[in-house]
């Protein structure tokens, strides 16, 4: 069960999402991430396969952490994370394991520049069926 | 919270210190924006930056204010350089974000025929977009020259004029940077984007000057009726995002080490005399000067794409440049003392009064030229800082227009809509590489800008010059 609204946001964009664990939480905050960043047109044509660990001093600036990686990964070698293998947490460690496609202008479309992922109004916290998360971006 | 507002003037409005807030809040805006300015959580973060030690007199709320993150958009606040904190939040992600204005040489019927191909040639010119890179790719060592020196090493290699950089806020380069202090995240970054304009609302557009209101100081800035303008809007790109995010995570520690207590963690903050707080004002000083000479770089190459379209005898001349993310350190009168404050500008502009020594010497006589861009469809505004200003906003004013709907509304309300026929049937051409950023930025998005003026010229803080009308427009 999981769910993910966009919260509007005067002038940037922000995620509230619900899954049944944490896990699916954190994956599905990066899958959002990168649909808010571009849509591939077709299928992906090239995947290469990724690992990344990050960590933080609390599930919150983890859940930054994460995001911010990934971003970091699109703005400097145009990554774009096409699907989480695995991903554990442990503790306040993550480690995952995903395929990316490279950004090729034939086959995405990009829509947002991700500035930075905020501490703003940040939350992530344990509900009685599982975890919510919030993140706000700069845009 | 609207109930509690107590109005000082038709123009001045304040929120009264209430719960762990250490000073009231100070809001510029005329009455009929208050409605608009309290349907969003803008004036909840303005009362949220009143409780940070050391912050002096208000935590002011220019009329275009708009909820931002941490510190809201549009917000200027002053704190002692002994007891008070420095804040990343306080300055944002996109670190001297700003806007440079140039005059030309060239009369609104010199370019209405060549419109399209100017625009053409300034897209080409300029890489613009998300992620846009430029041709300027630097090893760490020039890079470190960049951080350290700003828009003069732009002009050290051949893009642009010595004399541009006596018009730029700090002459394009701020003291203090310190290179070494930057992540190897920030370099990785930044390598490539010097020179490119980026995406969201930055842009840089040609118009004219449709409206004199003050022809001495016009003329004293170089401005007259229907001379060609551009206008440069665009800041540290992703060198200052990372920047902002890096000291970000030093600052929660901080906050924490010094046992301030935030009524949001992107306030995350230090005493200015900590190493923490030193730390952040090197590390923003060397994205400052990133940001200036990406500005300067653009400039240059502006310059080409209009010496190709029409000649290359025209005069393409800096008038100002402003930053509007920032924080400097700064003196000011409080209580009849000279005190140093770090005084932080949150899409507020600096707007210093006539015979000020940061001036440049041109311009000191009518005081500083104040650059406040509207949407793409209306118009922008050349201002005058004023005394009145330097009394009571620490030397600051409004920085633009001011978003009044969010982004997904935005592109809701433009489904359906051209909104690039729509403008270029208000006389505007534009050119964006996405048609989402078209939507978002649509006039609509934004309050007019010439309320916001009329809001801070009501109030004293600037003084009105010359109204700008925009012709084209390349945005990313």
């Amino acid at each position: 069960m999981i769910s993910v609204t966009r919260v509007n946001h005067t002038a940037d964009i922000g995620l509230q999402i619900t899954a049944s664990n944490l896990e699916e939480l954190f994956k599905a905050a990066a899958v959002e991430l990168f649909r808010l960043i571009c849509t591939a047109d077709d299928a992906l044509m090239e995947k290469e396969e990724h690992t990344l660990s990050v960590e933080g001093n609390d599930l919150e600036e983890l859940l930054v952490n994460w995001l911010s990686e990934l971003n970091f990964l699109f703005q400097t070698e145009q990554i774009l994370v096409a699907e989480i293998a695995a991903l554990v947490i442990n503790g306040t460690l993550l480690h995952a394991k995903f395929s990316a496609d490279r950004f090729n202008p034939q086959r995405h479309t990009i829509h947002t520049d991700i500035k930075a992922v905020t501490y703003h109004e940040l939350y992530v916290r344990p509900t009685q069926i599982g975890w919510e998360a919030q993140v706000i971006f700069d845009v | 919270m609207l109930n509690s507002l107590r109005s000082i003037s038709d123009f001045v409005h304040e929120i009264p210190a209430h719960g762990k807030m250490r000073v009231p809040v100070r809001l510029v805006a005329s009455r009929k924006m208050l409605p608009s300015i309290f349907a969003d959580k803008a004036p909840n973060q303005a009362c949220n930056v009143a409780c940070l030690p050391g912050i002096v007199d208000y935590s002011y709320a220019m009329p275009d204010i708009h909820w931002g993150y941490g510190f809201p958009i549009g917000g200027v606040a002053a704190f002692d350089c002994e007891t008070g904190v420095v804040s990343p939040g306080g300055v944002g992600y996109d670190i001297n974000c700003g806007v440079r204005l140039l005059g030309t040489s060239l009369e609104k019927p010199d370019v209405l025929k060549k419109m399209e191909l100017l625009v053409n040639t300034l897209y080409h010119r300029i890489p613009t977009g998300v992620g846009s890179t430029g041709p300027v790719k630097l090893d760490s060592a020039e890079m470190k020259k960049v951080l350290t020196t700003g828009a003069r090493w732009a002009v050290e290699n051949g893009f642009g004029e010595e004399s541009e950089l006596d018009k730029i806020e700090e002459r394009g380069e701020m003291a203090g940077a310190d290179p070494q202090g930057i992540s190897d995240h920030a370099y990785k970054r930044g390598r490539s984007q010097l020179g490119t304009l980026g995406s969201g609302n930055h842009f840089v557009e040609v118009g004219f000057v449709k409206e004199i209101y003050d022809a001495k100081t016009a003329a004293c800035y170089g401005l007259h009726l229907d001379q060609v303008t551009l206008i440069i809007h665009t800041g540290s790109r992703g060198f200052g995002h990372q920047v902002c995010e890096d000291s970000i995570r030093i600052m929660l520690r901080a906050s924490e080490k010094y046992g301030i207590e935030l009524p949001d963690r992107q306030l995350c903050c230090a005493p200015v005399q900590s190493n923490e707080g030193q730390h952040y004002l090197s590390a923003m000083a060397a994205a400052v000067n990133f940001s200036f000479c990406n500005r300067q770089i653009i400039a240059h190459w502006a310059r080409k794409a209009l010496e190709k379209t029409f000649s290359a005898s025209l005069r393409l001349n800096t008038l100002y440049e402003v930053a509007h993310n920032i924080a400097k350190l700064e003196e000011h009168r409080v209580g009849g003392k000279i005190r140093q404050l770090c005084v932080h500008r949150k899409g507020a502009t600096r707007a210093f009064p006539p015979h000020h020594p940061d001036i440049p010497a041109d311009y000191r006589l009518a005081g500083q030229p104040v650059l406040i861009p509207g949407d793409m469809g209306r118009c922008s505004y050349v201002l005058a800082g004023t005394e009145k200003a330097m009394q009571e906003t620490f030397g600051s004013t409004c920085h633009g227009a001011g978003r009044v709907m969010s982004r997904s509304q935005a592109i809701k309300t433009g489904k359906g809509r051209n909104v690039q026929k729509e403008l270029q049937a208000r006389g505007v051409l534009v050119r964006a590489s996405g048609r989402e950023t078209l939507a978002e930025e649509m006039p609509e998005a934004y309050k007019n800008v010439s309320d916001v003026v009329d809001a801070v010229v009501g109030a004293g803080l600037s003084r009105r010059i010359a109204k700008l009308v925009p012709l084209g427009v390349i945005k990313g």
